[in-house]
């Protein structure tokens, strides 16, 4: 995955995760250079970038592009400049990849007097299941979501998470190669919540390509540790959260350190030359700011094993989505 | 797993057509579209009721009640509010992924949800009509007998312009956010203005050639095409029916052309666009 706008991002590892493939011929999704104009407004500006079988969050406040790119991986829009292909084949307009492409759409849209299970026998038909397959079919995939109980109902009459739920069955009927969600947990309950993201991870763990675009944080925390970065139209870091955040050398970082005294390890933290730039009382905790996260832990386990000081916990604080999330983007 | 193909060529177009959900007539707009195509079966009811059986014979009350009602107003307003909406309710309702993410060609999918607003149709103005031929017809004894084969061409001609205004408003509903509007001006300047105006004009109405059709197939001069009357009735020539019929279907094959190359540059949701809009 290599970033080619003109923004420099960040890029962390590798966006592959390695997959417990079900026999699956992996998928890839390739998006080269491409750039998006509604009028004057640029919606993706060069936008490099590639995903492969596993779950891989798309992460950017409201405006940063992620519909439009989403629309374009889909083959649902067509990009003003470069390419978006599927095993290097193209994706608008060509049936062949639309056939390996499930989709979860962001708006609410459903036939509100059809029933949810003549939706999903209709979409099953053009996928080209017929008579007791198409059954079949429909069944085992309504099992998997959860919704037997509520497909004979008319989807007006659906709560927005059994519409959701709907909208994930009719993705997955063709049994695809790539999944794309576009803000899939909107107004989901907690249990449906769950219950969503563990369907979503164990398709990634199927070998299936997951993109999950949202931006709720702890919702793509959730389902994957991959995540592409947007803002403004540009990718502005890819990769695992962890490997993103050890590249962001300019924000100290913050530890959190559980001592009976922490104004006795504090003295000793200052006592060492460049290794804590600030230090804040937290609780009964200790919090360090460094930039030097490896010497700081080695210099406080140091400090127990000789009795210096005790330490009754010690964890990085700022090592998660929400905080790479607001160093890069805020 | 092992995938199964999705369907193409006819069986495409039968796929497409029996899962269209778009544009059904259905609540409201199912008591609107019938309360029109019966509005002159309902009037006709009440004239006999009243006792008035018309001034004319029973076919040419028919003919009138046709001509007046039916080609030029209740037809095309009929297809426009259902050939509009058979896809242009996806893309108000917010369903259109669902349209674009099907993998059967375009072509198919014009192709199969025009049968479907056909079929629609014609469930709704064929019973309509005959019900209009035997209220008028029904008074004069045995008489309604003697037209049943003037009723039968009726029915086919209407078929036929019902298939043409089926492929033109739904090119309308693809191409046009304000497709309802945009079709009645379509209407009102070539199927009420142009058709009255003189031969060489008229010729580019279908409600020209509709009518032609019907007065040559059944031979009865009531369906003669009337040109604009300025103190005198304009003379009309009669078309071949060759003529007519070529038109009718070049008209409708170059609406579904035209809905294909749209439906295939067509993109998903205009909120995109909206919301890149409102960022800026």
């Amino acid at each position: 995955m290599t970033p080619a706008s003109d923004t420099p991002a960040v890029v962390a590892s590798s966006p592959v995760a390695p997959v417990r493939s079900a026999g699956r011929a992996p998928a890839k999704l390739t998006v080269r250079k491409v750039s998006r104009w509604y009028g004057d407004v640029i919606a993706l500006n060069a936008v490099d970038l590639a995903f492969g079988p596993g779950v891989t969050g798309l992460l950017g406040p409201n405006g940063a592009g992620k519909t439009t790119l989403i629309r374009l991986l889909v083959g649902m829009a067509t990009p003003g400049d470069g390419t978006v292909e599927l095993d290097g084949q193209r994706i608008r307009g060509n049936l062949a990849a639309l056939v390996r492409i499930g989709f979860v759409p962001d708006g609410d849209g459903l036939y509100e007097d059809v029933p949810a299970r003549r939706f999903l026998l209709d979409q099953a038909e053009q996928r080209g299941f017929t008579g007791a397959a198409r059954e079949a079919r429909v069944d085992e995939v309504v099992r998997r979501v959860g919704l037997e109980e509520y497909v004979p109902k008319k989807m007006g009459a659906l709560s927005k998470g059994n519409r959701q739920k709907c909208k994930l069955a009719q993705a997955l009927l063709h049994d695809p190669d790539v999944l794309v969600l576009d803000e899939p947990l909107t107004g989901l309950d907690p249990i449906m919540r769950r219950d969503f993201i563990a369907v979503v991870r164990s398709l990634g763990d199927e070998g299936v390509t997951v993109v999950v675009s949202s931006h709720v944080l702890h919702e793509v925390e959730a389902m994957t540790d991959d995540i592409v970065l947007m803002r403004h139209g540009q990718v502005l870091a890819e990769g695992k959260v962890a490997d993103i955040r050890d590249t962001l050398d300019t924000h100290a970082r913050r530890i959190r350190i559980g001592t009976p005294d922490p104004r006795a390890l504090g003295r000793l933290l200052l006592g060492e030359d460049d290794l804590v730039s600030g230090l804040a009382f937290e609780g009964a905790d200790l919090v360090a700011a460094t930039m030097h996260r490896d010497r700081l832990c080695a210099f406080v386990q140091q400090a127990a094993v000789d009795g210096a000081a005790e330490v009754t916990a010690l964890e990085p604080l700022d090592d998660d989505l929400r905080s790479v999330f607001s160093y890069l983007v805020t | 797993m092992s995938r199964p193909r999705p369907p193409e060529g006819l069986a495409a177009v039968r796929v497409a057509a029996r899962t269209c959900v778009a544009g059904a007539p259905r609540g409201r707009r199912r008591i609107g579209l019938l309360a029109l195509v019966f509005l002159p079966a309902l009037v006709t009811a009440l004239v006999l009721i009243l006792g008035e059986s018309g001034r004319g014979t029973g076919f040419k009350n028919f003919a009138t009640i046709l001509g007046v009602a039916y080609l030029g107003r209740i037809l095309p307003l009929a297809m426009i509010f259902l050939g509009t909406a058979t896809f242009g309710d996806e893309w108000a309702g917010g369903t259109a992924c669902y349209v674009l993410g099907q993998p059967l060609s375009r072509r198919a999918l014009v192709v199969g949800r025009w049968l479907a607003c056909v079929r629609r149709a014609l469930v709704l103005v064929l019973p309509a009509v005959a019900t209009v031929y035997l209220l008028c017809l029904l008074p004069f004894g045995d008489a309604w007998q003697v037209y049943l084969g003037a009723l039968g061409w009726t029915l086919a001609v209407l078929s036929l312009l019902t298939c043409a205004y089926a492929a033109v408003f739904l090119f309308f509903g693809l191409a046009f956010a304000r497709a309802v509007m945009w079709s009645m001006v379509y209407v009102f300047i070539s199927e009420m203005v142009l058709s009255q105006l003189p031969q060489s004009l008229a010729m580019l109405s279908l409600d020209f050639h509709a009518r032609n059709l019907l007065w040559q197939l059944s031979a009865q001069e009531v369906f003669k095409p009337r040109g604009l009357t300025l103190g005198s009735d304009v003379i009309v020539e009669p078309v071949s029916i060759g003529v007519s019929l070529l038109w009718i279907a070049c008209f409708t094959v170059g609406a579904l052309a035209l809905s294909a190359l749209v439906l295939s540059r067509k993109e998903a949701g205009g909120e995109v666009q909206a919301a890149a809009s409102g960022e800026a």
